[in-house]
């Protein structure tokens, strides 16, 4: 795994908070357009969700070693 | 190839770059190590012989490789000559000056100690510290060698009646003739001690500016890559791991110690190689314990290494009074390997946090343009039921006018219709009373048309006197003379008045 997981994760929240900002700004919702950014928002929580189903941690043990020079 | 040999080769590099604060390399590199191994040398002519190893590092580290050779040869000697003794041999055997000593060192060598004593006098010489410790009841002195470096990594500053404990072994300085201790470690002794140098250490950090907030970094964004250093033994690092989420740490943990001189140059090892790594975090836990148990932690040296790390520490050290100095200068600061897990679990929780609540702050809104859509929808429809109801209404009032209208109608007529039903009779009614009456009236009439007959009268004897056709009543109204006619009932007789009289009575 790499860090492009975690880039995904911020970029993911990041529409997300705009959305919930384009919500928020609107005197009077669109019906078609904010259920449009809904469908949009909830695939990107349910992405985002992934991310959390447990992942394992990875342990490794560094040794001052020979091979280490 | 002396196996045995390389291995103690190999873990007395390791001790020595500890100690020295280096890379294992720049004490000696493994090719090194490898043909000391190989060629066993015992001589300064044999080993000085072998590549990489000359003057400078002969005379750093070259008495300490001899030795260990030569420990392994002597266990061989012993091993395969197991009936002769050696120190007889070695007693009959006549010896130079330098190689005498040089085995008196090799003796000395295995006489590790600690030594408790006053400090009686100092002298810095360049890269060596000579000093002198003396016992504190009976007169006698040690004199003591010990590497800038090594005292340094003690965090002690050598003052003259300090007490302390030196660790290391005896060695006889061939030039001089001397012995003198050489010292790897030093440690100060008594919590006064201890506590004094904790408080001179934290001031001079504080006006650093090392404790500062704003010199201090912050855990960036998603740690994933932690540095963990502490002690394999213990429940710290148990804590740790038992208490970090399931977010996908990679944990590079490093056993070191955490107690005791060496645990400065453990723990500086491991901060490095920690730096080597691309790193979001480092942890540094330990156990609570008293100043004294935590004496490696306010270390100066470790304390500089960890400020310029390219990514923040976190200390989490436990401690009763006095906080190590170290969680002083670190990023972080938490008292508990728990606590330390927590700080790199929070990020991922308030994320998780942030997801439910964009997540039902999406449902909001979606259920808001429904309900809004609904609520239009109902608005609507109740207007076109209130406008409906106008009509209805207005219908019913009139339709209720209306009926107010044909009742009254109703009762007129039914009022109208009795009445008319009763005028028959009650005309009938009338005109019989009044027929009745009349009838009555016409006999009284009559009666009294009889009673007053003035025929009947005439009859009687009476009789009406005209005077010019009208009655007379009053002898005043005629005169002699007059011509009067007097009716009786058959008929009228004329006479002439010849005299009047008047009643006497009047």
């Amino acid at each position: 795994m790499t860090k492009k997981n975690e880039d995904n994760l911020t970029l993911s929240l990041q529409k997300l908070e705009s959305i919930v900002n384009w919500f928020e700004s609107q005197e009077e919702v669109d019906v078609e357009e904010g259920l449009k950014k809904i469908r949009e928002g909830a695939e990107l929580i349910q992405s985002s969700r992934k991310r959390f189903k447990e992942v394992e941690n990875e342990f490794e043990e560094i040794r001052n070693v020979l091979e280490k020079e | 190839m002396n196996i045995r040999v390389l291995q103690e080769l190999v873990a007395w590099r390791k001790e020595r770059a500890l100690r020295e604060g280096v890379d294992l390399f720049r004490i000696l590199p493994n090719r090194a190590l490898e043909d000391i191994a190989r060629d066993m040398p015992h001589t300064k002519t044999e080993l000085t012989s072998i590549k990489g190893i000359k003057e400078r590092k002969y005379f750093q580290y070259g008495k300490e490789i001899l030795a260990l050779v030569e420990k392994h040869t002597q266990r061989e000697i012993i091993e395969t000559k197991e009936n002769i003794s050696t120190k007889e041999e070695e007693a009959s055997v006549v010896s130079e000056v330098g190689a005498f000593l040089d085995r008196v060192n090799r003796a000395l060598s295995s006489c590790q100690a600690r030594i408790r004593g006053e400090v009686s006098s100092v002298q810095h010489r360049g890269r060596a510290v000579y000093f002198t410790i003396k016992d504190r009841k009976e007169s006698a002195t040690l004199p003591c060698f010990m590497w800038e470096n090594d005292r340094m990594l003690s965090g002690i500053q050598l003052e003259e009646g300090m007490e302390i404990i030196v660790s290391g072994f005896p060695d006889v300085y061939k030039p001089m003739g001397k012995i003198s201790f050489r010292s790897t470690t030093l440690e100060l002794v008594g919590e006064g001690a201890l506590k004094a140098a904790y408080e001179k250490l934290k001031s001079t950090l504080e006006e650093e500016g090392l404790m500062r907030d704003d010199r201090k970094r912050a855990l960036g964004d998603f740690p994933r890559r932690i540095g963990i250093i502490t002690s394999r033994d213990g429940a710290v690092i148990h804590d740790f791991l038992n208490n970090v989420g399931k977010y996908g740490f990679q944990f590079f943990f490093q056993d070191t110690r955490v107690e005791g001189q060496m645990a400065v140059r453990d723990l500086m090892q491991a901060v490095r190689n920690m730096k080597s790594r691309d790193l979001d975090a480092l942890v540094i836990m330990r156990g609570g314990g008293s100043l004294e148990s935590l004496q490696a932690f306010n270390n100066e040296a470790l304390i500089r290494e960890i400020v310029d790390a390219p990514f923040p520490v976190i200390a989490a050290i436990g401690h009763h009074k006095d906080i190590p100095l170290l969680s002083l200068v670190a990023d972080i600061t938490v008292s508990t390997p728990t606590a330390g897990a927590q700080i790199l679990n929070t990020q991922w929780e308030a994320i998780q946090q942030r997801l439910y609540e964009i997540q039902n702050t999406f449902l909001y809104y979606s259920t808001q343009q429904i309900m809004h859509s609904r609520k239009k929808i109902d608005a609507m429809s109740s207007q076109i039921e209130r406008e409906g109801a106008r009509i209805t209404e207005r219908f019913s009032r009139i339709e209720r006018i209306f009926e107010s209208y044909v009742i009254m109608m109703r009762e007129n007529i039914r009022q109208k219709s009795l009445f008319l039903e009763h005028v028959p009779e009650k005309l009938f009614e009338q005109q019989q009373l009044a027929i009745g009456s009349l009838k009555k009236r016409f006999e009284f009439w009559q009666r009294s048309l009889l009673a007053h007959d003035p025929h009947r009268a005439l009859q009687l004897g009476y009789a009406l006197i005209r005077f010019q056709g009208s009655i007379v009543r009053s002898v005043q109204e005629i005169s002699e003379g007059d011509k009067l006619e007097i009716t009786v009932c058959d008929g009228i007789i004329q006479v002439q008045c010849k005299a009047k009289t008047y009643d006497k009575k009047e």
